[in-house]
């Protein structure tokens, strides 16, 4: 027998989850998966609408453009979330 | 425009941006990667049918009744969409300006890369449009090079609106700048 291995018996692969003891179950998983998607998307969204705003500010589409992506992205995000109410 | 100020006695003769079927063309991926999660369950049945007892279980619960099913949708959808509403951001925001004095190239790389580049008109040598293949000949959308007379620079913007006509519209532009008139030279009345 190899001395060098183990006696005792080997335990089993933690979750993931156990390194974020605030995660107790699933559905904070997606809430904190959520956020972090909420937040890119309003970076993105408020570096675009800049763009927008300050190089075709001239432009009739410039504010339909952008409000065409907060309508569409709103409508998305709720769709995402809709089954956890 | 932001990015410049005319000079005095100097006016806008054109703006021009990429034919709308080359924005299509850019976006058409995303429309069909959209798509894509509605042959998920269609690929899973084929594939149930030669194993039925493992993927049954997992194609009964791919309906959007599942709360996780209607996430990953709609959270793929979100990333088609931004990915979209980039590119006609991108789109709207490259354009070309010709004037009575000069041509502005304005070309948005992603939104921390704006480049906004002119060449004088009388320092345009060389102008030339292409029009190549089917769709570009059927709807009027090519290419566009201009030459500057110094070194090696070249404005080069693909799938513009009528190059021909934009060409035509440059060196008209570059005519009235060296004084010539409008009237028909004695070759042109001739033919």
């Amino acid at each position: 027998m190899n001395p060098e291995l183990p006696s005792a018996p080997l335990q089993g692969i933690s979750s993931p989850l156990a390194f974020f003891p605030e995660i107790t179950s699933a559905y904070d998983l997606v809430s904190i998966i959520f956020t972090v998607i909420f937040i890119l998307w309003a970076l993105y969204t408020l570096i675009a609408a800049y763009h927008w705003l300050r190089f075709a500010r001239n432009s009739w589409i410039a504010v339909p453009a952008v409000g065409a992506h907060l309508f569409v992205s709103a409508v998305l995000m709720i769709y995402a979330t809709s089954g956890f109410n | 425009m932001a990015e410049f100020r005319l000079e005095p006695g100097e006016h806008i003769a054109r703006a021009v941006r990429k034919h709308w079927f080359v924005h299509v063309l850019e976006v058409l991926p995303f429309a069909l990667l959209a798509l894509f999660p509605f042959l998920i369950p269609s690929l899973l049945s084929f594939v149930a049918s030669n194993s039925p007892t493992t993927l049954t279980g997992l194609l009964s619960a791919l309906t959007t009744d599942n709360p996780w099913v209607r996430l990953l949708l709609g959270l793929w959808w979100l990333v088609m969409w931004v990915a979209a509403f980039n590119a006609f951001t991108s789109y709207y925001l490259n354009q070309w300006i010709i004037t009575s004095h000069r041509i502005i190239e304005i070309n948005q790389r992603g939104f921390f890369n704006r480049e906004v580049s002119s060449i004088l008109l009388n320092h345009v040598q060389d102008v030339t449009s292409d029009v190549r293949g089917l769709f570009a000949t059927l709807l009027g959308y090519g290419t566009i090079t201009i030459q500057s007379a110094g070194a090696d620079t070249f404005f080069h913007m693909q799938g513009i609106e009528n190059p021909t006509a934009l060409r035509d519209l440059v060196m008209r532009e570059i005519a009235q700048l060296h004084g010539h008139t409008e009237k028909p030279g004695i070759l042109e009345r001739l033919v």
